[in-house]
């Protein structure tokens, strides 16, 4: 008994693992050069630093709030984060438009 | 079903292997059908060690003891309930639990970035199978769960459970611990991950933060449940004693606290890299170095599972561990410079920065001083033993200082804050720290132990500073929203989880701060013999020895004391405490009667009534000298009967003796006369007045240290759950069309 489930098991591993090898290959997976045609991990690193920067303009929001940071402070602070969020919008855009050509 | 358990062992190792080699080859070739075959043989692997996992507990279950490790560590007679838990008790079990929880971690993760991280995520599947296969290896071929014996080998009966490990902490402790401490794997190898590929900016971080958490909050409710279990269990009266196991798993602890602090600043301004990738990688290290701790016996130790064959391998691993990290890091050096600086030292920047300082010099500390027993031993070829007062005078301010920068840096905002702001928000927090102090001095003796005072003080300002943090954000959320007090309150937290799950971390840090500050500082405690009738003060305490107990199970024989606690006349609390002696296995040493009184297989039960403001906690050694002369004589008996029954037996074809002696000694009722001998013998504790020696100890707000504990949990529980999507996305898109407005 103990063999014939060991047997199964070692099929059923065999089966999980060499599922992504049996697929027919994905052409939107995989460019010509052996590179991701998805979305770059320029990309993906500038859509993580933008939503850190959401997130960091509303930290500062509460900060202004609950009275931690002056009018002056906020200003200063909020004007400089959302330069910066515009800056990483717009390398973005322009990411999105040289993969597209 | 041995066989069954070894085969899938070696099959888990194979996995291990092949899943090491396709992640890399798909990485290196940029083939994702390889790295996600990789990734499968990850979920492969935890399939896999969910079955020998199961298998194992069937064997505890129906007690196999063909399994050695089912007959070195339980028997017929212990509860169930520690019979699912008896398999993490052996060097073997642990090893596959270990197995178990890091496959099914791994396989969470590798699951959730599947679509992410696609030049990270092989590197750190290979490094996850890596160390997977390095334990699968151990409990294959050093520490195997399914070693079995030959049926005629097979003994009818188990050694039993250790006493001490009979305990419901010992249901969660375990697994509790080794799940922090898979989990600490998972930042590390992406971290690994994130240096080979040269992809270091925030992301992997992003994804990894709630692993990292998940460590931090395993890791510290497994040392908790291990403190109460050593304050309930061992028969101290302590909860920390700087044991070497207990720093092995601190000092990971500390190290993944600095670091989930630390990356909020890597996330938010691109700054401490280097520091980030160091802490998380000296975490996981620290990790399997305490593992190494817990497994090689170099170091004695309580929680520890003696000497093993194991050490080599493991400081092998370590090597690998640590020198790797070096040359990574060293290697990267250049892209992980920083992309922004601190812009002023009043800052929540700098003072998250100052904190982890602060915790790696804590580190720093604990490493040298558990390791100085090591130390001496290679250089004078003595093993010097440390204990608590080695670690204290580092240990105690530096904590101090942890709790006053715990309460500071809610306070400060990021980037920068001007000294009138600060005014604004230090004067309440302060002036209750300050009050709290003056009112300990003028109404208590906490002033002679000053450190407990500081503490005492610093830790009321964090817990002022938390409140006043709730309220401001509260009175900020009624303004825009007019909703009632709890509403407005709730819906903060909902929507900064991670903001103000910290900060009730933090509040619950100050309440286990004090609690041990007081009990360690301010505890009476008092070693007396009494007999029956006879009382002892302690800090003005009448404690009165009422009575003696005995009670005889088929599990164990418990002998135990009645004692009346009462002060200024009233009773405070009717206590039993008592020492539970189970049967050892080891008859031919012990003797037939012998065997049921054998102080090494015993265990305490302490008396205990605790409170918000003070715990009684009693335990009492059973004095069994004075049974000593009816144990040795009925030995003699039941062994001369014994004798007698096998010289008869002895005549009989040898394939009928066992049989026939069970039969013979059956028909007898020798069984029976044994078991009435034990009870008598038990009741004669309960006719004499024999003098029992009892530890008796008052200890202030211990209660708090375990309300501390639930506080931090359920602050790290808020800060990890995620955000509603809902909520996510509405809060982003606020940001993004505000922002938006601006780019048109």
């Amino acid at each position: 008994m103990d063999y014939v489930i060991v047997i199964v098991l070692v099929l059923g591993v065999i089966l999980l693992v060499s599922s992504p090898l049996r697929r027919p290959s994905d052409p939107t997976a995989v460019g010509d050069d052996g590179s991701p045609v998805q979305k770059s991990g320029e990309w993906i690193d500038i859509e993580a630093a933008r939503d850190a920067k959401y997130r960091e303009l509303r930290d500062a929001e509460l900060d202004h709030q609950t009275g931690k940071l002056s009018d002056a402070d906020f200003e200063a602070i909020d004007s400089t984060l959302r330069a910066e969020a515009i800056e990483l919008l717009r390398r973005l855009d322009a990411l999105d438009e040289h993969e597209a050509e | 079903m041995g066989r069954l358990g070894q085969a899938i062992l070696l099959l888990d190792l194979a996995v291990c292997i092949y899943g090491v080699v396709a992640s890399i080859y798909g990485a290196r070739t940029h083939r994702t059908d390889w790295v996600d075959s990789g990734r499968r043989a990850v979920y492969a692997l935890a399939a896999l060690s969910v079955i020998a996992f199961a298998v194992l507990e069937v064997a505890f279950l129906r007690n196999d003891f063909s399994f050695k490790v089912v007959a070195d560590t339980s028997s017929t007679t212990i509860p169930t309930f520690y019979k699912l838990t008896a398999p993490w008790s052996s060097q073997q079990g642990s090893l596959l639990l270990w197995v178990t929880l890091s496959s099914i971690w791994s396989s969470l993760v590798l699951f959730v970035t599947r679509r992410r991280l696609r030049d990270i995520a092989p590197y750190a599947t290979a490094v996850l199978l890596g160390m997977a296969g390095f334990f699968a290896a151990l409990a294959s071929f050093s520490a195997n769960p399914f070693d079995t014996t030959s049926p005629a080998m097979t003994p009818s009966q188990g050694a039993g459970l250790d006493p001490l490990l009979m305990h419901p902490s010992m249901m969660f402790h375990p697994p509790m611990l080794y799940s922090g401490y898979t989990l600490m794997a998972i930042p590390f190898a992406f971290a690994i991950g994130a240096l080979i590929s040269g992809n270091l900016g925030s992301e992997w971080i992003r994804d990894t933060r709630r692993f990292a958490l998940g460590a931090w909050l395993f890791l510290g409710v497994g040392i908790i449940l291990g403190a109460r279990w050593s304050y309930t269990e061992l028969g101290w009266g302590g909860y920390w004693g700087w044991d070497a196991v207990e720093n092995a798993a601190l000092m990971p602890w500390l190290m993944i606290t600095a670091f989930i602090h630390s990356i909020q600043i890597q996330e938010k301004r691109g700054m401490l890299k280097v520091w980030n990738v160091s802490l998380v990688l000296t975490a996981g290290t620290l990790a399997i170095f305490g593992t190494f701790l817990v497994r090689s016996g170099v170091l004695d130790s309580i929680h520890a599972f003696g000497a093993s064959t194991l050490g080599v391998p493991f400081v092998i691993l370590l090597g690998i561990m640590f020198f790797g990290s070096i040359g990574l890091v060293l290697w990267r050096r250049e892209s992980l410079k920083t992309e922004h600086r601190i812009d002023s030292l009043l800052s929540r920047e700098a003072m998250f920065l100052l904190q982890n300082l602060v915790l790696v010099a804590m580190v720093f500390v604990i490493f040298w001083i558990t390791l100085f027993p090591l130390i001496s031993e290679a250089i004078t070829g003595t093993k010097v033993s440390v204990g608590p007062p080695a670690f204290t005078p580092f240990v105690v301010p530096l904590a101090i200082v942890l709790v006053l920068l715990a309460g500071i840096g809610p306070m400060i905002s990021w980037r920068r804050a001007t000294v009138s702001n600060l005014r604004k928000h230090f004067v309440f927090p302060v002036s209750f720290g300050l009050l709290v102090t003056l009112l300990l001095i003028l109404f208590t003796d906490a002033d002679r132990k000053p450190f407990a005072l500081v503490m005492f003080g610093a830790a009321s300002f964090l817990i002022a500073s938390v409140a006043q943090e709730m309220y401001r954000g509260t009175s900020a959320r009624r303004a825009m929203t007019r909703d009632f007090w709890p509403v407005a309150f709730v819906a903060l937290i909902r929507r900064n989880r991670r903001r103000y799950g910290g900060y009730i971390a933090h509040l619950g840090l100050a309440v286990l701060m004090i609690g041990v500050a007081a009990s360690s500082s301010f505890q009476h405690s008092r070693n007396a013999t009494l007999r029956p009738g006879q009382s002892v003060s302690v800090d003005g305490n009448i404690f009165h020895y009422v009575r003696p107990t005995a009670v005889v199970t088929s599990e164990k024989i418990s002998f135990g004391a009645v004692i009346d606690v009462t002060k200024n006349g009233k009773q405070v609390a009717l206590l039993h405490t008592d020492q539970g002696f189970y049967p050892s296995t080891n008859t031919a040493q012990d003797g037939i009667i012998g065997r049921f009184f054998d102080s090494a297989n015993a265990d305490s039960t302490i008396g205990l009534d605790a409170g918000p403001l003070r715990d009684i906690w009693t335990v009492a050694a059973a004095n069994l000298q004075p049974l000593l002369p009816l144990i040795n004589k009925g030995n003699k008996l039941f062994a001369d009967d014994y004798n007698a029954t096998l010289k008869q037996v002895l005549k009989l074809p040898k394939s009928e003796q066992s049989n026939a002696l069970n039969s013979d000694l059956t028909k007898s009722d020798y069984w029976v006369y044994r078991d009435a001998a034990v009870q008598d013998i038990a009741n004669q504790y309960t006719k004499h007045a024999y003098p029992i020696q009892f530890l008796l100890i008052i200890s202030p707000l211990v209660s708090w240290l375990w309300v501390g504990a639930i506080i931090l949990a359920i602050g790290g529980l808020i800060a990890m759950w995620p955000a509603p999507l809902a909520i996510r996305r509405r809060s982003l898109s606020v940001y993004r069309s505000r922002v938006a407005r601006e780019i048109s």
